[in-house]
């Protein structure tokens, strides 16, 4: 008999790392047989024919009146926690982690309160809840203090395969002509919030730039989670004298555009103190970046031995590590290769593998 | 999940080590410019996040005098090609009419977070004598006591 496990998103997203998961984990169930649909809350134009908005949901039609499994990508609150507190249906999560509201609360209070929002439907979930996945060890222990039993973990789902495709070549060439006469290109991905500490960057940046290399050049890649922090973030780098492009903020950029950045950079370096998972770093190692990090939450665990962590960020030592690894041919060299290796490890076809057999074992 | 396998050519402690002490020795040199990266770290601690406690009233009307001022500098990127000109184009369309309203509302904010820290400063304030008022009314009370016993003797 075919089995049917539908995934309930809150925020479908074309371009991120929960979209892109989300759209590789029905590829898997249907390559394995099983029937699976999208429904989602909100969803962006692009992607609204890849699903369903979850009030079209029909009990008897997609449910199987009740033999069909739902697998909630938890990451917000939303309007479906108390859908599925309601169905009788049985569910289980795939936890994407959720930022802690201590992080927001002197910059949006609003984010802040969603945060705990979050956290609330996270422990009204868990005594329904059949099973849950979670992205990382680290996300695995919050859903174990919460109260889901039982609990595995299984990294993100994404394809490397789509870093191969051609990246924006006037971009690459542009960035690598800013540091054609020397200069390191440090590179960061990720949004811009209080959790991924791009404040930090900037001034272990700043302190690379004043001690070590004058003609250094950062790319801070990533949307805007906060504003107001984006905002203090351009402020910083003016204040510290590495304003005016030689930190560059791209705000949201394209697909095309996130490769040229990976293509131009020399270190990717991550000072954020709290991840999930974080996919920049696998997609870094994958382009032979060597990678720099903060050891926070799940970062140590997604860099394994392949790149170099820290447990203290002062900017001097950023800058030092920075420094070291771009003088020490051999350690940046073992530093690839570990990555190269690293990254096979988070394959498609590694991680499709470990969520069919997981689901395998959980929807029975 | 998925597990590391990656070979341990170079002992990653002992690197870390090396940079640790290489970073402190350079910091502790003569002509270091100690104050340049003083600097640095004191405007990055500045942005850490940092306890807070709802009650605070203080951080409630220094979060307001923040957020009081309107940025103007929509931004106009976008994942999806050729939407940042079409952003470029309306911003440029109309800025005249976000500068007024922006200018306005940026106003209003920075009043009321004016309004916020006084109350804050007040509020604070009163706290203080309070406290001192009740540390006196404690000693009143001892002093008092001590009187009343030593007249019963």
């Amino acid at each position: 008999m075919t089995r049917t496990l539908h995934q309930f998103v809150p925020n479908f997203a074309a371009g991120d790392a929960i979209g892109v998961h989300v759209r590789l984990t029905q590829a898997a169930l249907r390559a394995a047989g099983w029937e699976s649909e999208i429904f989602y809350d909100e969803a962006q134009a692009s992607v609204k024919k890849l699903g369903r908005h979850f009030t079209t949901w029909d009990r008897q039609i997609d449910g199987r009146g009740g033999d069909a499994w739902i697998l909630f990508q938890l990451s917000t609150a939303s309007r479906m926690t108390p859908f599925l507190l309601d169905q009788d249906i049985p569910f289980g999560v795939y936890f994407h982690n959720i930022t802690p509201p201590l992080f927001f609360d002197r910059w949006e209070p609003g984010a802040s309160g969603a945060c705990n929002a979050a956290l609330s439907e996270m422990r009204r979930l868990a005594p329904q809840s059949r099973f849950a996945l979670a992205n990382s060890s680290f996300s695995a222990t919050d859903l174990d203090g919460a109260g889901y039993s039982p609990t595995a973990v299984c990294p993100v789902l994404f394809d490397a395969k789509e870093l191969d495709a051609t990246p924006n070549e006037r971009l690459v060439q542009r960035l690598r002509r800013e540091t054609a006469d020397g200069g390191t290109r440090w590179l960061f991905i990720g949004r811009a919030a209080p959790n991924k500490c791009q404040h930090d960057l900037i001034a272990a940046f700043a302190a690379y730039r004043e001690f070590y290399d004058p003609k250094a050049r950062m790319t801070l890649v990533g949307g805007r989670t906060s504003n107001v922090y984006y905002r203090s973030l351009e402020l910083l780098a003016d204040e510290l004298g590495v304003g005016g492009g030689v930190v560059e903020f791209t705000d949201t950029i394209s697909h095309e555009e996130k490769l040229a950045c990976y293509r131009a950079a020399d270190v990717f370096v991550c000072l954020s103190e709290h991840e999930g998972f974080k996919v920049p770093l696998v997609e870094s190692m994958h382009f032979e970046i060597p990678v720099i990090a903060y050891a926070s939450t799940a970062v140590p665990e997604t860099v394994g031995d392949a790149a170099l962590l820290f447990d203290d960020k002062d900017p001097m030592l950023v800058a030092a590590a920075v420094d070291r690894v771009m003088r020490d041919d051999a350690l940046r060299s073992d530093l690839v290769a570990a990555g190269r290796e690293r990254a096979q490890d988070f394959s498609l076809e590694r991680t499709s593998r470990t969520l069919l057999d997981q689901l395998d074992g959980f929807v029975r | 999940m998925a597990t590391s396998s990656s070979p341990k050519v170079l002992p990653r402690a002992d690197v870390t080590a090396e940079i640790a002490a290489a970073a402190s020795e350079r910091a502790a040199a003569p002509d270091f410019p100690a104050v340049k990266l003083a600097r640095i770290r004191s405007a990055a601690a500045r942005l850490a996040a940092g306890e807070y406690r709802p009650d605070d009233l203080r951080h409630g009307a220094l979060l307001l005098e923040r957020q009081a001022t309107i940025d103007l500098q929509v931004p106009t990127a976008s994942r999806v090609p050729g939407v940042s000109l079409v952003k470029q184009a309306l911003k440029k369309l109309m800025i005249w009419y976000l500068r007024y309203l922006g200018h306005q509302i940026s106003a209003f904010g920075q009043a009321t977070a004016r309004f916020g820290v006084t109350v804050a400063n007040r509020v604070e304030s009163v706290e203080a004598d309070l406290a001192e008022l009740q540390a006196r009314v404690a000693r009143l009370e001892q002093s008092a006591g001590e009187d009343r016993s030593a007249s019963k003797q």
